[in-house]
């Protein structure tokens, strides 16, 4: 660390020349994984993936689908059961639609998720993966209608 | 390079020492090691310590909640990461999440509230909240709203003890500041570029935001979709937003204006769809002068 006071204004605490090269380095590094990160990686890279929250081009029409889960509990008793309930977020639910279709039993690991998440309530005997449809034309929504992805029952 | 040249308070300052940029050269490089290393007082990296710290209890127990679930889901459902495959991480289970947990959160503790030992304390709260990122987004689902909050943590340790009354400019510190400052920049930037590489130029006429908005929706949000345009006029605006972002980092008035327009625009994105960047927002704070939050600081010399 140099000082400097002789002109009495504020000093200040400069990098020596190593001290500088190695942050000049680490941030040129940095960049250069975060830019070859945009231009060709995946979600996968993280921390250096591209930012694509929100960046597929969708149609003006079409269908908006939504996941959600309906849980039934040995009462009988049907009702939504939440994502945060079971730790798992809509777009993770929709990210492995395909596991849960060839292995439903991936289901009952969530319905066990959330049975000890509530253990003063019913435990859940079924658990359906379900979709929402709205859909859209010309940015209007025109119709809506669910259906079922998977099912689990114990 | 407006940013270099309207720096005259701290280029002055730079000048009685004699020897910045000694390493750099002089020409475009030069002026550019110089602009990533323009001082600024460590008390901006002791508030930052505080802030950052802080925020990690927040965002652990409250904002990425579902994250601390993620050791219960079973381990079937667990894609690791490519970071994860390549270290390799182990697959969580209860108790490593709990471990991880607990060491977070003590040791942020510590960094928010003392100032001992900040090197060791940041570089491990840097590593074990990288890890836990890793645990949540292992499910499927990868966050983009926290790159320039993971490059604040690792870039605290990289400045020794600072306290909120050191106002000595200091050139670590500034790199450390300017770190974070370019990595939030560089997440709207290139937020446009990926629109352009996934969505091409057709982005801007899609109904990607109309159909956020159906998906996920408040009540402002389904007022905005029975008026679908306000949503295809807000993509082309988005897209000017993130293609101008470089101009948070030109000091001054209109550089803190892009700040307002950009914390504002976090703040409407909330109103409509329930997504907010905290991380990202709290490592926006890098770019003011949080140096002078403590009373009785002299005018400081730095303060972008």
């Amino acid at each position: 660390m140099d000082r400097d006071t002789r002109h009495g204004g504020p000093t200040v605490r400069t990098l020596d020349g190593r001290g500088r090269a190695w942050r000049l380095a680490v941030a040129a590094a940095g960049l250069v994984a975060l830019l070859a990160g945009s231009a060709w990686g995946a979600d996968d890279h993280f921390p250096f993936g591209p930012f694509r929250m929100y960046a597929t081009a969708t149609k003006t029409t079409g269908v908006v689908a939504t996941p959600f889960l309906i849980g039934v509990d040995e009462t009988g008793r049907e009702f939504e059961v939440y994502g945060r309930e079971i730790g798992l977020r809509p777009a993770e639910l929709e990210g492995q639609y395909p596991r849960f279709r060839e292995d439903p039993s991936l289901l009952g690991a969530l319905a066990a998720a959330w049975n000890e998440a509530n253990p003063e309530r019913a435990p859940l005997v079924e658990l359906r993966l379900m979709r929402r449809r709205r859909e859209i034309v010309d940015s209007r929504v025109v119709g809506r209608s669910e259906s079922e992805v998977a099912v689990w029952r114990r | 390079m407006a940013a270099v040249s309207a720096r005259s308070s701290v280029a002055g300052a730079e000048r009685r020492v004699g020897r910045v940029g000694g390493s750099g050269g002089g020409g475009v490089g030069g002026a550019l090691v110089r602009w990533w290393c323009s001082p600024v007082p460590r008390a901006r990296i002791a508030w930052l310590r505080r802030i950052a710290y802080a925020f990690i209890w927040i965002d652990v127990l409250f904002t990425t909640s579902w994250i601390r679930s993620h050791g219960e889901v079973a381990g079937a459902l667990y894609q690791p990461l490519f970071i994860g495959r390549l270290l390799p991480l182990p697959t969580p289970t209860p108790a490593i999440r709990t471990g991880v947990l607990v060491l977070l959160l003590g040791l942020s503790a510590a960094g928010a509230l003392t100032t001992r030992a900040p090197r060791l304390v940041g570089a491990a709260v840097a590593a074990l909240y990288l890890e836990w990122m890793v645990i949540g987004f292992s499910y499927g689902k990868v966050d983009h709203d926290r790159f320039a909050f993971l490059v604040l943590l690792a870039v605290l340790p990289t400045v020794g003890r600072a306290t909120t009354r050191d106002h000595e400019p200091d050139e670590a510190a500034g790199w450390a500041v300017r770190c974070v400052q370019v990595a939030a920049v560089a997440t709207y930037f290139l937020a446009a570029w990926a629109k352009l590489r996934f969505g091409g130029l057709a982005w801007l006429d899609s109904a990607t935001l109309l159909r956020a908005v159906l998906r996920r929706g408040t009540e402002l949000g389904d007022l905005l979709a029975d008026h679908p345009w306000t949503l295809h006029a807000a993509q082309y605006g988005i897209v000017a937003a993130e293609l101008t972002s470089p101009v948070l980092l030109v000091p001054g008035r209109l550089g803190r204006v892009a700040l307002g327009v950009a914390y504002a625009f976090h703040l409407l994105v909330y109103a409509t769809v329930r997504i907010i960047f905290l991380p990202h927002l709290v490592a926006m704070l890098a770019f003011l002068p949080l140096e002078r939050l403590r009373r009785g600081a002299p005018p400081a010399a730095a303060t972008s």
